[in-house]
């Protein structure tokens, strides 16, 4: 956007000495909207010349030569449709510009640079910007939630501010990271969602950005689009570009709305009676005493999981103000969210405001500058994956018959019901007694400064820095099992410094060879500090985290902090023939502080050609072509997520404990096994692409191919382990992903008054792990907690990564089958397992893959309709083939093993009346990690529908009023899904952990509906 | 040309621009700065880096996967006296079915070597440092005291295992092949000799709870007894006994006491506070969850195994019977609760007491390793092994730990004394027994059972599904997988 303003300016302040020579001759007129507005920044040119001109602010032009009288003036803009006039001897022509309903007039943000979207020769996605506005949503990612072919988004919680993490062409990774890059601004920003820790869910990156700011969002895709981000590209990157201001009148716009969220899906489960019936039932079978002989003595009947919910409101106001003239343009937005959350005590709070100023200094010189800064207040709800402290958990397994308080007002404990674990919180108390809450100040800013050298050369230099201030305050209050009330304060501050020096060159010889360079250095440098204070035995609850001094027992305090550095170089050529024929290099090579010390330096080319069919001859005059062009790429990029300080020998400080008084003692040991040749992974990718455009681009259609091989796989080793070390960081193994895209967008009907389009997409990958760096070929994904105490995903050569792993169930036992069997002690009505190797008994080889955390394919459908003032529109997307590890069911249908409450089709358990029953007999016989608990999550999803009203102009006769709009919508209105537990969109362990797919006591999804108003004046 | 030469200029120029902009220089920037630790290139110069090389190799003793509950699990659950109803991974462990890829003995594993590497550590950066000869001598032998503990341990649990005596700093040093059996005990012994002669014998101030001479010469008698060598057994526990710095205390329970820690009977026990680092002893042990006053959490991992001989023959008028293994608790609002009534119906054990953990996880009680009834125990089996018989000293000492038990007067000669008359097998039944029931849930008696070879015959005949063949722990797969100097062969039998 800012390289094309400035071209602009530099095209302008180039030919004003012409257009001041003369008035007399040549064309002169004005451009209008259809609207009526005057149109400035279109550029006028003579077909078939250099001729050109722009129009100004009141979208006037003036076109000084001769011959434009008997000529043809082409009259282009971004973002309008192209329109040819015959000038036919006139002076003077006024025009009407249609606004663009096609891509291939758009300018698209790339790395380092814009494009026009028929130049392209590397896949690149972008979401029209009024896509961003269909949906109200409080975070940026959603806007790209099923509108992309071979973009997943992946919401891994439903709680308000939670992270979603997003997937490009399938994950490259094991351990290295598959969150792609964003570049803010031309800020880049690497967003590790994160691991659940086991206590907190992971943050949100984007959570600090207002969707209302956003003009437009590209997503790369292929290697010759991501090699210019080098060692960060190989996850594909997202560009994400705010609102800028454009010269002419001053524009005020105002956005409200405001809707209700409830759950989306409650889980059907026992009542009080059915309750006590099961747990008799087990008694009976088990043949032990009755827990409930007397049922009448039980009274409490509690819907637990109404309980802890709610009908949650939120609201979302944004104001901006933009305009300004020739030399100075602005663009000032504010914008206040706060979205309460469906579970209790948790919501998500913003206040951000976001300065972008163009600056031209004088003819050579032009500043632009984006600014935002913002806090965002997240109170979260605890929903670990230790479940048996996750609120939700807790609100499914706790018995109904369990009373919420005792006579005297304080707290039922779970533990008093004879048939409940006596671990499991008060799902209230805990609801009340769990504080969290995360703060962030977040300062994003930077400058780029363009130095016009001479035609068609500048130089761009871009400082600027990103820093976060984190704060988050846990308290555990007295009432939650196992706390003497404790409470600690984590502060941490990460910044980031950049500075990048960006040439840019653009050429062209004679009429058909276009030629341009791209390159530069940059710099990019993160460091990392934290401290954290803590103590515990607190007196009362009222501090919170307010008084650390009066709990009686201190923490340990300790601090931190880390620095790693990017040095970088780049560069990029694009080779252009009539406009038939592109060819792209590109290379970045990168130097990154955290790779060993032998490897240091990554280089990362790419190659890439196009071939526009639409521009021969053949094919020009067939009318109802408008583009046809095939590409081809290839390249490599890197991903250096491995971590600061990986490649060191590092001691680290160990505390143990000695001392009469037993006191703290510090050793110092080497903690990690050095591995000087660490180094980035790499990803090399091949891509083949159609892009067609049919019927005055009433129809335009993308198909991809493409490969990706990922090597040298960051890989924690296990080194031998009678080393005393858990492992050794290296590169070894890989993993391979191919995959097809598609999309297709029509305008179905063109009319004054009525419009229809329709956006599809569809995607399939296919990702499996070639190589693993252990002899077996396979590893497991690391335990979930108690009462799992399992791992429920392998890596495995040959299957797609972290695919779940598991018994196999063969209906359940009869009579007589158990003795002597397989099973020796398994009663009737028990689970019964597959001996898959026929070995005579049940045990761990029993086990085998059962599917896939990742979907193998993902589509999306949505559509526009517009009559008159009014406008309609949809988005339906779904995941096939994925799967989920409903953890929560391990508890809630495990046949009242553990004495947890149960999903009401439990009762659907087997008795000798009930031989062919869903579910075993009551009984303490734990179930194992089998196929029945890992359920089909695919799903198709109405994710938002909106109705959409534009009062005519003038209305009400206020003529400062130049927008006026309502509109409701609903999110999540409808969902077509197998999936037992609360979403099948849901993945407990974050972005970028090797257990995937997993429910473990998740946050519920919600079902949202709102109202809103926009005004511009 | 002339362009090109523009354009290199250029690219220059603005390179120049952004290291002035930074202040930086391309090499200097991407060397990684350190912050928050040390490398070891500027360690291991000070008597203090000493002191803290050698406290870094205690330090896996607290850790998860040792004595915070991981080794626990592995020796308590196997044995014949502790169960579990629940929980397939922990019921392999105590069915003596273990997978090699089971994840508690992967990590006892490698805590235990991660001890033996910083010992090792230790004992080859110690000597270089200038410092005072007593002290460096006696931090060196703490180091060959905790990598012989740590390599008794392994040669117990998994036989043969790899045997390295050197520091592990790179990738090129970690393969290391196996040892016998043999040359990992002459390796024990070695390193024992040492330790004892350097170890002062009491610790004071900051030191208590480290390593001493009695600590050593009583791990030295326990790997004499594992041999078989009953002369040297005897000897050393004599030697413990002559050092005078142990006693048994009058009262069993008190041994147990969190507020009386590092008592005179103790020998050797892991340091735990229960607030920086606490274990989960308590919470393991005992049952009724929150409302068993005795622990933050009773979950109960270990319940008494009801077919033991333990549970069914155990006298009632043991003393240790009753403070050792309950099926009734008084819960914190005084009500008796019979543990049949609760969710986990399993007698459960009464050892570890912690009335103020806040959590399962904070039992700040200090596992013990040996104290003092131990080596009266030894000295009584280890000298009529030796003599082939009980002698006079040998009943004695049996007699002074079950008089204790049964609150008699420790040192005169009592009702329920064993009497003398015994042959050598009878009355090492009788010591072991009397292990048994001292011992319980204080992980001596899978080694009793696996040094008398009663293991795991015995727990197949409480009816455990057990590995038909197997009669030690599996090496962990992993070790095989990546010890390039091991091989599939080198597993133990039955895995």
């Amino acid at each position: 956007m800012k390289i094309k303003n400035t071209i602009v300016i530099l095209l302008l302040t180039f030919f004003s000495p012409l257009i001041a020579a003369s008035q007399e001759k040549g064309v002169h007129g004005q451009v209008k909207s259809s609207k009526g507005e005057t149109i400035p920044n279109i550029t006028v040119k003579l077909k078939g010349t250099n001729t050109l001109t722009r129009t100004d602010m009141d979208g006037k032009f003036n076109l000084n030569v001769a011959a434009a009288q008997n000529g043809i003036l082409i009259f282009s803009g971004v973002s309008w449709t192209t329109q040819e006039v015959a000038v036919n001897g006139k002076r003077q022509i006024n025009i009407v510009l249609q606004e663009s309903t096609s891509e291939l007039d758009g300018v698209v943000v790339i790395g380092y640079g814009t494009k026009l979207r028929k130049d392209l020769t590397g896949a690149v996605a972008s979401i029209p910007p009024k896509a961003i506005k269909e949906m109200p949503v409080v975070s940026a990612e959603q806007a790209l939630q099923g509108r992309l072919s071979g973009v997943q988004v992946i919401q891994t919680n439903s709680a308000p501010g939670g992270a979603i993490s997003i997937r490009i062409r399938g994950g490259n990774s094991a351990l290295g990271g598959n969150e792609p890059l964003y570049v803010i601004d031309g800020f880049p920003v690497y967003s590790n969602v994160g691991t659940n820790d086991g206590k907190t869910q992971a943050q949100n990156p984007l959570a600090s950005i207002n969707p209302n700011d956003i003009a437009s969002m590209e997503v790369l895709k292929d290697a010759s689009a991501t090699a210019i981000y080098g060692a960060r590209g190989a996850n594909g990157v997202v560009i994400i570009t705010t609102n800028r201001g454009k010269a002419g009148k001053a524009k005020l716009n105002f956005e409200s709305n405001f809707g209700i969220q409830t759950i989306r899906h409650k889980i059907p489960m026992l009542n009080g009676k059915e309750y006590m019936y099961i747990a008799n039932t087990r008694a009976k079978n088990l043949g032990t005493s009755l827990p409930y002989p007397d049922a009448s003595l039980w009274t409490s009947n509690n819907d637990w999981q109404d309980l802890i919910m709610r009908d949650a409101p939120f609201n979302n106001y944004s104001l901006s103000a933009s305009g300004g003239n020739e030399n100075n343009q602005y663009n000032i937005s504010g914008n206040w969210a706060d979205q309460s959350g469906i579970v209790r005590n948790s919501g998500f709070k913003r206040g951000a405001i976001r300065i972008n100023l163009d600056n031209k200094i004088n003819a050579k010189l032009k500043l632009s500058t984006s600014i935002t800064a913002s806090k965002t207040d997240n109170q979260q709800a605890r929903t670990s994956l230790d479940i048996y402290g996750g609120i939700v958990y807790v609100g499914l397994v706790a018995p109904p018959i369990a009373p919420i308080y005792k006579e005297d007002g304080s707290y039922y404990k779970l533990g008093n019901i004879p048939t409940a674990d006596p671990a499991w919180d008060n799902p209230i108390a805990l609801l009340k007694g769990y504080q969290y809450n995360v703060g962030v100040n977040r300062f994003l800013g930077n400058s780029n400064l363009t130095y016009s050298i001479i035609d068609g050369l500048s130089l761009s230099v871009r400082v600027g820095i990103d820093n976060q201030d984190v704060r988050t305050d846990r308290y555990v209050g007295r009432d939650v099992i196992g706390s003497p009330g404790s409470a600690s304060i984590a502060n941490s501050n990460a910044v980031s410094y950049l500075n990048e020096n960006i040439l840019n060159y653009a050429t062209q010889f004679g009429d058909k060879h276009k030629f341009d360079v791209t390159t530069g250095f940059t710099f990019q440098e993160d460091i990392g500090l934290s401290v954290l204070a803590s103590s515990q035995n607190f007196d009362t609850d009222i501090y919170g985290t307010n008084n650390l001094g009066a709990g009686s027992v201190s923490g340990s305090p300790t601090s931190g902090k880390s620095k790693n550095t990017l040095l970088s170089f780049l560069g990029r050529a694009n080779y252009s023939y009539d406009s038939k024929y592109y060819l792209t290099v590109s290379a970045r090579s990168d130097g990154s502080s955290r790779f060993g010390f032998g490897n240091k330096w990554g280089f990362f080319p790419s190659a890439a050609l196009a071939w526009r069919l639409s521009a021969e001859d053949f094919l020009k005059e067939v009318s109802w072509v408008s583009d046809f062009k095939l590409r081809a790429s290839v390249g490599k990029t890197g991903n250096q997520e491995i971590g600061n300080y990986n490649s060191l020998a590092r001691l680290s400080s160990i505390r143990t404990i000695f001392g009469a008084d037993q006191s703290s003692v510090i050793g110092y040991a080497m903690t990690n096994m050095p591995n000087s040749q660490l180094k980035w992974e790499t990803t090399t990718q091949y891509d083949a692409g159609i892009e067609l455009s049919l019927f005055n681009s009433r129809l335009s259609i993308l198909v991809d191919y493409y490969v990706k091989h990922t090597n040298d796989l960051l890989a924690n080793i296990p080194v031998p382990l009678s080393t005393g070390f858990g492992g050794l960081l290296v590169n070894s193994g890989s993993i391979r992903n191919k995959g097809f895209e598609f999309s297709a967008d029509a305008t179905v009907i063109k009319k004054d008054d009525f419009k229809w389009d329709v956006r599809a997409n569809f995607s399939k990958n296919v990702g499996k792990v070639h190589e693993v760096a252990l002899s077996s070929g396979q590893f497991f994904g690391g335990n979930i907690f108690s009462p799992i105490d399992a791992s429920v995903n392998i890596i495995k050569e040959g299957y797609p990564l972290s695919s779940f792993y598991g018994y196999v169930t063969d209906g359940l036992w009869d009579a007589n089958q158990a003795t002597g069997s397989i099973m020796p002690n398994a009663k009737a009505g028990d689970q019964r397992y597959k001996d898959l190797n026929g070995d005579g008994r049940i045990t761990a080889d029993d086990r085998m893959v059962l599917g896939q955390p990742d979907p193998k394919m993902l589509y999306g459908l949505s559509s526009t309709l517009a009559y008159k003032n009014f406008e309609f529109n949809f988005l339906l997307y779904g995941a096939y083939g994925a799967k989920v590890f409903n953890a929560n069911k391990f508890s809630i249908g495990d046949a009242f093993a553990r004495g947890a409450n149960q999903m009401k089709e439990v009762l659907d358990f087997w008795t000798p009346e009930n031989l062919d029953a869903k579910y075993p007999r009551p009984s303490n016989v734990n179930p194992l990690v089998s196929d029945r608990f890992f359920e089909d999550a695919s799903f198709l999803r109405l994710r938002n529908v909106q109705l959409n009203y534009n009062f005519p102009e003038k209305t009400f006769g206020i003529n400062w009023l130049s927008s006026l709009s309502i509109y409701v919508s609903a999110q999540n209105l409808l969902t077509w899904t197998k999936y037992s537990g609360f979403d099948p969109e849901v993945s407990s362990t974050g972005g970028s952990d090797l257990r995937k797919g997993i429910d473990v006591g998740a946050y519920p999804a919600a079902k949202t509906f709102s109202a809103g108003l926009r005004f511009g004046l | 040309m002339e362009k090109n030469r523009f354009f290199l200029g250029k690219l220059f120029y603005s390179c120049i621009v952004g290291l002035l902009l930074l202040g930086s220089g391309c090499k200097d920037a991407l060397q990684e700065e350190v912050f928050s630790f040390l490398s070891t290139e500027n360690f291991y110069k000070t008597p203090a880096d000493a002191e803290a090389a050698v406290v870094a190799a205690y330090a896996p003793f607290v850790s998860t996967d040792y004595y915070r509950y991981g080794y626990y699990n592995l020796t308590l659950l196997a044995d014949d006296q502790v169960t579990i109803g629940r929980n397939p991974q922990f019921q392999a462990i105590d069915n003596f079915d273990i997978p090699a890829d089971h994840p508690f003995v992967r990590g006892t594993w490698q805590q235990m070597y991660s001890c033996i590497n910083r010992s090792n550590t230790g004992l080859a950066r110690i000597p270089g440092i200038a410092m005072n000869e007593e002290l460096k001598n006696e931090l060196l032998a703490e180091c060959y005291f905790i990598r012989a503990f740590n390599y008794f341990n392994l040669v117990r649990l998994f036989g043969a295992v790899p045997l390295t005596t050197d520091e592990i700093n790179s990738a090129d040093k970690v393969n290391s092949p196996k040892a016998s059996v043999q040359q990992v005990y002459k390796q024990i012994t070695d390193d024992l000799l040492k330790a004892e002669s350097a170890l002062p014998v009491t610790r004071a101030g900051v030191k208590v709870g480290r390593a001493t001479k009695g600590a050593a010469k009583t791990l030295l008698a326990d790997v004499y007894l594992t041999m078989e060598n009953w002369a040297g057994a005897a000897s050393k526990a004599k030697e413990v006994i002559d050092l005078n710095s142990n006693v048994l205390l009058d009262n069993f329970n008190s041994v147990f006491s969190v507020s009386n820690e590092n008592n005179k009977e103790i020998i050797f026990s892991i340091q735990f506070d229960g607030v920086n680092i606490g274990n989960s002893l308590a919470s393991y042990a005992h049952a009724g969850g929150t409302d068993n006053p005795n622990t933050g959490n009773g979950v109960q991992v270990w319940s008494v195994d009801q077919k033991s001989d333990m549970w069914l023959n155990w006298n009632l008028n043991d003393s240790r019977r009753t403070f050792s293994v309950y099926d009734k608790f008084i819960n914190r609002a005084g009500n008796e609760i019979s543990v049949y009534n609760t969710s986990r119906p399993f007698p459960a054990f009464g050892k570890y007491n912690a009335p103020n953990e806040v959590s399962g996880i904070n039992c700040p009680f200090n596992p013990i390793v040996y104290r003092y009834a131990d080596v009266l125990l030894i000295y009584a089996e280890a000298l009529s092994q030796e003599n082939g018989g009980p002698n006079a000293a040998a009943l004695e000492a049996l007699n002074q730990v079950k008089r204790r038990a049964y609150k008699r007067n420790i040192n005169v000669i009592s009702d329920i004394d064993y009497p003398a008359g015994s042959d050598k097998e009878a009355f090492r039944k009788l010591v072991l027994l009397e292990r048994s029931y001292e011992f319980v849930v204080e992980n001596r008696r899978i080694f009793d059972l696996m040094r008398t070879r009663q293991f795991p015959q015995i727990i197949k005949q409480l009816g455990k599904p057990t590995n038909p063949t197997a009669t030690l722990f599996p090496i962990p797969l992993a070790e095989i997988e990546t010890n390039k100097a091991l091989s599939p062969a080198d597993q133990n039998l039955g895995y």
